[in-house]
């Protein structure tokens, strides 16, 4: 269970996030729409504890981000925008550096590598340096990472962008099973028809807010819009206008 | 020990770069050895073979003193060059010295008078011996000049000789060694400290936020000073390695090819000395490798990292300069308390063997904290959202 509650991030002068209240449980996965700069990365990012709330509170399967960082980090995986891999490590030697320092070892540790390289097919590469793989190929390797220690919350941040169709389709399948083992996902993304067949609820988020809040079919019944392209135009735009 | 687990992990990470490699491993070894061999080599080279050439002398005017111009020949030293301008000669390399002989210059002599030659030399021409050379015959024959007239006298010679100087070296071939060793060595153990682990340092700061891993990082359980301290380990051990590779292969080429005559193997250091060594030169490690830490983590990128790294070796090559240059420097006590400056100090006697107790105790104790100061300051670095998240 996610629950964030008025959190509020400030860089300086700029309200990256400015009082965003949601919340996501187990086995359910929730999509945090908007447009760029909206302050969707922000969230995820204090969710995830790297960045500290300048006010409201945030909890991660009970625990505070603020209070308790480490325990929230320890049951959270983390799929960054960019997957940031070290180009000279190889699959393998990314999950068992993570994994120890998640505090796995051993037989079991090797279970779990050997397990992940096979769930995420990356058997072919599994022992060769990240460097010159292929989008999909280290969005596999970043997968891995952020589940090598069966972590029962999810943080995805556009967990499909810029990949091709067939690796997009199996990261889609994936949080299709994230949600039937009973794990707790948040994804943010902008790709509205992704986000409608994904998500059992969408969080719209503009300029640091949640604008509107529902599964897609009350988004359309509240907006009185057919697609969710347009609910998201008429949402969006609509603040746009009272911000002006 | 998660500090190991990451250090373990980062030196994998170096290990297996092609650039910190470089740094660490061939810079040293390569260089090392040619900043002991080459100068010297070069200058043995030139020396020799110019005591084995003969001098080539413009004469003008020998018509003056023809005595003097076939003593000169008769050394069988001497070449004579033919030539109307000895200037452009000299410039062009086509003779080594120019003597002037002006006219009454035998007459001079015959009277017992005190007769002026010039000598013509091109000083720009620094490693050029054969003006000395050319001089030692001069006076050579000056002397001789003096006996005949002494004894036309009826005079003994000796009389104008009331006692002669000879020079006796009491440093022992290691004192001599050490000396220059001690001028040298200081400033490249200081200077290998710094760029031994350089890369490394880049690498797990600036470039893990180029490569954007330090989010993932910073998503697991561990807490950010242990992440800091494995990363310092990683860069401590590779300028460690770096600056013993570079000592020891300079002692190496110092022992195969002494610089100063009369010199003995550098491998007079000994164990003891090589433990002091080391032990001084770990707190200037470990401030160079949390400040190289503390300052990549501003930088967005490898490349921009490395621009703030090149004004630590300025300020680190200044006092380095002091102490090579000032060889006799023996600075108050306090002074020891000055950081980097009284590791070379330190460094410099301990090739002596002349270290004070007090100085090297001052020395690592001030020296370990400026260095905590600096981990502190990279750990404080690495918490700061606007430095971690800076794009």
């Amino acid at each position: 269970m996610i629950e964030v509650q008025e959190l509020v991030k400030h860089f300086g002068p700029v309200r990256a996030v400015d009082g965003l209240t949601f919340s996501a449980s187990q086995g359910e996965v929730l999509g945090l729409l908007g447009p760029n700069g909206a302050g969707k990365t922000t969230t995820l990012r204090m969710l995830s504890t790297v960045l500290v709330p300048t006010a409201g509170t945030a909890r991660v399967g009970g625990h505070d981000v603020r209070a308790e960082p480490a325990a929230v980090r320890a049951n959270l995986g983390v799929l960054p925008e960019y997957w940031g891999l070290y180009g000279r490590l190889t699959p393998r030697e990314h999950l068992r550096y993570f994994g120890r320092l998640h505090g796995l070892q051993g037989a079991p540790l090797e279970a779990r590598i050997q397990a992940l390289v096979a769930d995420l097919e990356m058997g072919e590469y599994a022992d060769r340096r990240c460097e010159p793989f292929s989008k999909g190929m280290k969005q596999k390797v970043a997968l891995g990472r952020a589940l090598i220690h069966n972590p029962q919350h999810l943080l995805l941040d556009e967990p499909t962008a810029g990949l091709d169709v067939m690796s997009a389709r199996n990261v889609r399948d994936l949080i299709e099973r994230f949600r039937s083992e009973g794990r707790c996902v948040i994804l943010s993304t902008h790709i509205l028809s992704e986000a409608e067949r994904l998500c059992d609820r969408l969080a719209i988020i503009d300029h640091g807010r949640v604008v509107a809040g529902g599964t897609p079919g009350e988004l359309l019944r509240e907006t009185g819009q057919t697609t969710l392209e347009e609910a998201f135009v008429h949402l969006v735009g609509e603040v746009e206008e009272v911000a002006k | 020990m998660t500090v190991l687990l990451v250090w373990f992990k980062e030196l994998l990470d170096t290990l297996r770069d092609r650039r910190t490699l470089a740094a660490m491993v061939l810079g040293p070894v390569l260089v090392m050895p040619v900043f002991v061999l080459l100068p010297q080599t070069l200058l043995q080279r030139q020396a020799q073979a110019q005591e084995q050439a003969a001098i080539r002398v413009v004469f003008v005017g020998a018509e003056h003193g023809p005595e003097l111009v076939d003593t000169l020949l008769a050394s069988g030293e001497v070449e004579r060059v033919e030539g109307e301008e000895p200037r452009v000669l000299l410039q062009e390399d086509g003779a080594d010295v120019g003597l002037v002989i002006p006219a009454g210059f035998e007459t001079s002599l015959a009277e017992g008078r005190t007769a002026a030659v010039q000598m013509l030399v091109d000083e720009s021409d620094m490693f050029s011996v054969q003006a000395e050379r050319f001089r030692t015959l001069l006076s050579g024959y000056n002397q001789d000049v003096v006996q005949e007239r002494l004894e036309s006298l009826g005079v003994d010679p000796a009389l104008l000789i009331p006692f002669t100087i000879d020079d006796v070296n009491i440093a022992t071939p290691q004192q001599m060694g050490g000396s220059f060793l001690g001028m040298m060595l200081p400033m490249f153990i200081v200077l290998w400290a710094l760029v031994g682990g350089m890369y490394t340092a880049i690498d797990v700061t600036a470039g893990e936020k180029e490569r954007l891993t330090l989010e993932p990082l910073l998503t697991t359980p561990v807490r950010r000073t242990t992440l800091v301290l494995g990363k310092l380990l990683a860069v401590v051990t590779t300028s460690l390695v770096a600056l013993i590779l570079a000592v020891a292969s300079m002692l190496i080429a110092f022992a195969i090819a002494p610089p100063l005559s009369g010199a003995n193997s550098g491998l007079g250091v000994d164990l003891a000395t090589a433990a002091l060594l080391l032990a001084a030169s770990l707190p200037v490690v470990i401030l160079f490798s949390a400040l190289e830490m503390a300052v990549c983590l501003l930088a967005r990128s490898f490349k921009e990292a490395q621009n703030y790294i090149v004004p630590m070796q300025f300020a680190v090559l200044v006092p380095a300069m002091a102490v090579m240059v000032l060889p006799d420097l023996s600075p108050s006590l306090p002074s020891f308390a000055i950081p980097v400056f009284s590791t070379l100090v330190i460094l410099r006697d301990l090739f002596l063997g002349q270290v004070e107790p007090a100085a090297f105790g001052l020395m690592v104790v001030s020296s370990l904290v400026y260095a905590s100061a600096a981990v502190g300051l990279a750990i404080w670095q690495f918490g700061r959202e606007k430095v971690l998240f800076r794009t």
